[in-house]
C-alpha cells in the first residue's frame, strides 16, 4: 500500500472525477491541496483510524483551499501535470517487483542472442527508499510512528505539524532524493590497463581466501587476456561464453596462471582467479632483480628470448610479460617475442622458460668449478658466486677458441650494427 | 734511461743561462726556492735514478739526510699500511652498467685471476707525489714603457709546440704598461689547459673547492672523492692542492676517520703528513683499536726514522724496543694522547689473551 501512495505522487495518472468537486489536468493551485487530501485521505484509510471518505470532504478542503504554496516537484515528469497523489490505482494493484519486471523487460526477445542495445539498459529504483510509516503530505504526528510515544511518561496524542515545518520536511525529502540519484549517476572510473579500453593489465586484487581459512593477501592477480568464444547449441544456437586469462603473483617469486570460463565476465573473472593461485611455482631470482642466466625457448610456435640486465635497466619487454615479470618479483630483464603471439602460449612459454633456469649454485654443483662473476665496474676483481658442493675438481673447463655456441642472427645484426629501427633508444616511462 | 737525460738536460740549461753552481745539484732532492724550472721529477717515476745520482755525489751526508717521501723504506712502509682490500678498491663505479659475465674457474685459476687483481688494485694505490710549494714566479724579461697607453688588455704569448714539456713551456705576459714578465703559475696551468686540455681537469678550479662545499663533501664522508679530484685539478706543487690536501688530513684527524682512506692511494699521503705534524696519535688508536700492530709499530717506526732526535726515538734504541713495546715506549715520551694509547693497548692485550685462550 505504501509502494502505491508514492506512485501516486512520482507518475502521471488520470484524474478521476469526484461529485461535487471541479478537476482540472491543467496545473492549478487548487489541485495541489486536493491532492493532498487525497494523499491523507488515502493514509487515513490505510491506517484505519478515521471515518470513510464522504463525511470528511468539506472541512481539510476549505482550510486547505487557502494554501498557497506549491508542491516542488524538480525530479518528477509529471512536473507539468501537478503532483497527483491516487490512493488507488493501477499502480497500487501490483507489487513493486511485478511493476518493474515489466519496465525493465529483462527478459524478452530483444534480449537474447546479444541483441539488447548497451546504452538502452534500464536500472531499477528502490522507491521507498527513506520512506517512514506515518509520514504524509498534511504532516501529521502519529505518536508510535514518526512521533515519540512517550515523553516525560505521558502518552503523546496525535498533532499536525505547521505548514511551514511540513514544507522543510518534504523539501529535505526531495533533496535527499535527488542526492542519491546523483550519487547512482556517477559513472565509476574503470582502472585502466595496458590501453583504454582493454582488460589486459587491469588488477583484480588478491585472490578470494581458501576453505581453510588461508588468506592470500599479498597476491595481486592481473588480468591478462579477456575473449568472448562462442559455441553452437542445439537449442538457442550461438552461445556466448566469456574466457579470461589470469596470472598471480606476490612479487616475492612465487607466481602462477589459469584460464577461466563463464557465461558472464566478472563470473569468469572469478573462477580464473581462484584457480590460479592453485597452480603457483616458485621462481629462482638472482639478487631478487633478475634471472640467472639468458634464456631462448620455443614453445608451440611461439619464440621467446630473454636476456639478463644489471639493475636499474627495467623490464624491456612484452606488455604481457613486463606484467608476468612484476608479479614474480623480476625488475630488470630485456624480452623479445617472435612468431605467434597467443597470449596462453605465450604465457605458458614464459613460465617453462623461468622454471626451467640454472642456478649458480646448481650449476657450480654440476660442474663441479666455482662460477665466478665479473664485472665492468668493479674492474678486475673476480667474485665468487657460488661453489660446489662437493668436490672440487681440478682440470679446468675445455674453452675452445672459437665457441661453438649457436648463435643468433637478431643478436648478430644488431652488435654489428646492421640493424636500423626508429624504435631503437626510444625513451619510455621507467618501469 | 730516459726519464734521467732530461733532468741532465735541464740542469745544463740552467748552468748555461744562469751560470749557477752545483749548489743546485745536491740539493736537488728539496727544491731551491730560486731556481726557475726546478728539475722536477715527473710525477710518476719513482726516485730510483735521483737517489741514485744524489748517492753518488754526496758519499758523507746520507747519515743526517732526511728520509723523504720517495724513500724505498717510507714507500715500503706506507704501502703496508695502506692495505689492500680488494673490495673496496674495486667498489663499483658509478658508470653506465652492463651484465655480468661468468667463468667457470678452478681453484688455480681463481687464484690467477685474485693475483692478477691485486696486480692492477697495486697499479690504482700508486701514490701521488708529495711536493713543497712551488715559489711564486716574478721575472721581468722587458721593460717597454714606449708601449704604455696602446694596449688595454694584457697578452699571453704560449708557446704550443708539441714536444716540449709543460714545465718547460715559454709562457709570458705583456702588460698594458708594456712590461713583458714570465707568466705567474696559476696563469701558466690556465693557459696549458686551454691549449693541452687534460682530462678531468677544468680551466677554472670547480667551486667544490669552496670552504663551505668542501665542508659539505666531509659531513658527507667523501674525502676520498675531495682528494681525486683535487689531484686531477691542480699540480701536485701548487698552493692549492697542498692546502685542500691539508684540510682534508685535518678533517679526518678531527673525526678520526682514518678508515675512510684505507685502501686508496691517499693514506700514505696523509700518514706521511701526521708524521711530520707529529700528530700520529689519532691515527696509531684508529690502528689499535682495529688490531693492525704491525701497522702501528711500523708507524711509529716511520716516526723515528723522520724524528731521530726526539726523545721517544732515543728511548727507543736505548730499550731496542719491538713491537707492541715499541708503541709503549712512544706512548710514553712524547705521544700527546699517551694515556689512551696505553689503555687501548691494554684492551686489545686482554681480547688478544682471550681470544687466544679461547681458540
Amino acid at each position: 500500500m505504501a509502494a502505491a501512495v508514492r506512485a501516486v505522487r512520482c507518475l502521471p495518472t488520470l484524474c478521476r472525477v469526484r461529485a461535487g468537486h471541479f478537476w482540472s489536468r491543467q496545473l492549478s493551485l487548487s489541485t495541489f491541496p486536493t491532492a493532498s487530501v487525497l494523499a491523507s485521505k488515502t493514509t487515513t484509510v490505510s491506517n484505519g483510524a478515521l471515518s470513510p471518505w464522504g463525511t470528511r470532504d468539506d472541512r481539510p478542503f476549505t482550510s486547505l483551499s487557502r494554501l498557497l504554496q506549491t508542491q516542488c516537484c524538480v525530479s518528477s515528469p509529471s512536473s507539468l501535470l501537478g503532483q497527483q497523489r491516487r490512493p488507488y490505482s493501477f499502480f497500487t494493484k501490483l507489487t513493486a517487483d511485478e511493476l518493474w519486471k515489466g519496465v525493465l523487460a529483462e527478459s524478452g526477445a530483444g534480449a537474447r542472442k546479444g541483441r539488447g542495445k548497451r546504452s538502452k539498459k534500464r536500472r531499477r529504483k528502490d522507491l521507498n527508499r527513506g520512506q517512514i510509516i506515518g509520514e504524509g503530505h498534511s504532516g501529521f504526528l502519529w505518536p508510535g510512528l514518526n512521533a515519540p510515544l512517550m515523553k516525560n511518561g505521558v502518552v503523546q496524542t496525535i498533532a499536525q505539524r505547521s505548514k511551514e515545518e511540513q514544507e522543510k520536511v518534504e523539501a529535505d525529502m526531495m533533496q535527499q532524493r535527488e542526492e542519491w540519484d546523483r550519487k547512482r549517476k556517477i559513472k565509476v572510473k574503470r582502472e585502466r590497463g595496458w590501453s583504454g579500453n582493454t582488460w589486459g593489465g587491469v588488477s583484480l586484487g588478491p585472490p578470494d581466501p581458501g576453505p581453510n581459512g588461508e588468506t592470500y593477501e599479498d597476491f595481486d592477480t592481473r588480468i591478462l587476456e579477456v575473449r568472448n568464444v562462442f559455441n553452437m547449441t542445439a537449442r538457442e544456437g550461438r552461445k556466448k561464453s566469456v574466457r579470461v586469462l589470469v596470472a598471480v603473483g606476490n612479487g616475492k617469486g612465487a607466481a602462477g596462471f589459469a584460464l577461466g570460463r563463464a557465461t558472464e565476465r566478472i563470473d569468469a573473472f572469478r573462477k580464473a582467479k581462484n584457480k590460479a593461485i592453485q597452480y603457483l611455482r616458485y621462481i629462482e631470482r638472482y639478487e631478487d632483480h633478475t634471472i640467472f642466466h639468458d634464456i631462448s625457448l620455443r614453445f608451440k610456435r611461439t619464440h621467446i628470448k630473454m636476456k639478463k640486465q644489471p639493475r636499474g635497466y627495467g623490464l624491456h619487454c612484452h606488455r604481457a610479460i613486463i606484467t608476468i615479470c612484476r608479479l614474480i618479483g623480476i625488475r630488470d630483464m630485456y624480452a623479445k617475442v617472435s612468431g605467434s603471439v597467443n597470449m596462453l602460449n605465450l604465457t605458458r612459454g614464459v613460465f617453462q622458460g623461468l622454471s626451467c633456469q640454472e642456478t649458480h649454485q646448481q650449476l657450480a654443483d654440476k660442474k663441479a668449478l666455482h662460477v665466478v662473476e665479473f664485472r665492468e665496474e668493479c674492474g678486475p676483481l673476480p667474485i665468487v658466486v657460488a661453489s660446489p658442493r662437493g668436490a672440487l675438481r681440478k682440470d679446468p673447463e675445455p674453452e675452445d677458441e672459437v665457441s661453438d655456441i649457436r648463435l643468433d642472427w637478431e643478436d648478430v645484426k644488431s652488435t654489428q650494427g646492421m640493424k636500423r629501427s626508429v624504435w631503437a633508444g626510444v625513451k619510455r616511462a621507467a618501469t | 734511461m730516459a726519464a734521467f737525460r732530461t733532468p741532465v738536460s735541464l740542469w745544463k740549461f740552467l748552468i748555461g743561462s744562469r751560470g749557477l753552481e752545483p749548489v743546485c745539484i745536491r740539493t736537488q732532492n728539496q727544491l731551491q726556492p730560486d731556481a726557475l724550472f726546478q728539475p722536477l721529477p715527473l710525477p710518476f717515476v719513482v726516485g730510483l735514478p735521483r737517489r741514485g745520482l744524489s748517492s753518488d755525489v754526496e758519499s758523507g751526508t746520507s747519515k743526517i739526510k732526511k728520509p723523504t717521501f720517495t724513500d724505498e723504506e717510507v714507500q715500503n712502509i706506507l704501502i703496508k699500511m695502506t692495505g689492500l682490500n680488494l673490495e673496496k678498491i674495486f667498489k663499483p663505479a658509478i658508470q653506465e652498467l652492463k651484465p655480468p659475465t661468468y667463468k667457470l674457474m678452478t681453484q688455480a685459476q681463481l687464484e690467477e685471476a685474485t693475483r692478477k687483481a691485486v696486480q692492477a688494485a697495486k697499479v690504482r694505490l700508486k701514490m701521488p707525489p708529495v711536493l713543497e710549494e712551488r715559489a711564486p714566479i716574478n721575472d721581468v724579461l722587458a721593460e717597454d714603457t714606449i708601449l704604455e697607453g696602446t694596449e688595454t688588455a694584457k697578452y699571453v704569448f704560449t708557446d704550443i709546440s708539441r714536444s716540449i714539456p709543460h714545465r718547460e713551456r715559454f709562457i709570458v705576459v705583456r702588460e698594458p704598461s708594456g712590461t713583458l714578465r714570465k707568466a705567474s703559475w696559476e696563469e701558466r696551468d690556465r693557459m696549458i689547459q686551454i691549449y693541452f686540455p687534460k682530462e678531468g681537469r677544468r680551466v677554472l678550479p670547480p667551486i667544490i673547492f669552496k670552504e663551505e662545499n668542501l665542508k659539505t663533501m666531509y659531513s658527507q664522508d667523501r674525502h676520498a672523492d675531495v682528494l681525486n679530484l683535487c689531484i686531477a685539478q691542480f699540480e701536485p706543487d701548487s698552493p692549492e692542492y697542498i692546502k685542500v690536501h691539508h684540510q682534508t688530513y685535518e678533517d679526518i684527524d678531527k673525526h678520526g676517520k682514518y678508515d675512510l682512506l684505507r685502501s686508496t692511494r691517499h693514506f700514505g699521503g696523509m700518514a706521511w703528513y701526521f708524521v711530520n705534524k707529529k700528530k700520529i696519535d689519532g691515527l696509531l688508536i684508529d690502528q689499535i683499536q682495529r688490531d693492525l700492530i704491525d701497522d702501528a709499530t711500523s708507524l711509529v717506526q716511520l716516526y723515528h726514522m723522520l724524528h731521530p732526535d726526539g726523545p721517544s726515538a732515543q728511548e727507543a734504541r736505548e730499550q731496542a724496543a719491538e713491537g707492541i713495546h715499541l708503541i709503549k715506549v712512544f706512548a710514553k715520551t712524547e705521544a700527546q694522547r699517551g694515556a689512551y694509547i696505553e689503555l687501548t693497548l691494554q684492551t686489545y692485550q686482554e681480547a688478544f689473551i682471550s681470544h687466544s685462550a679461547a681458540s
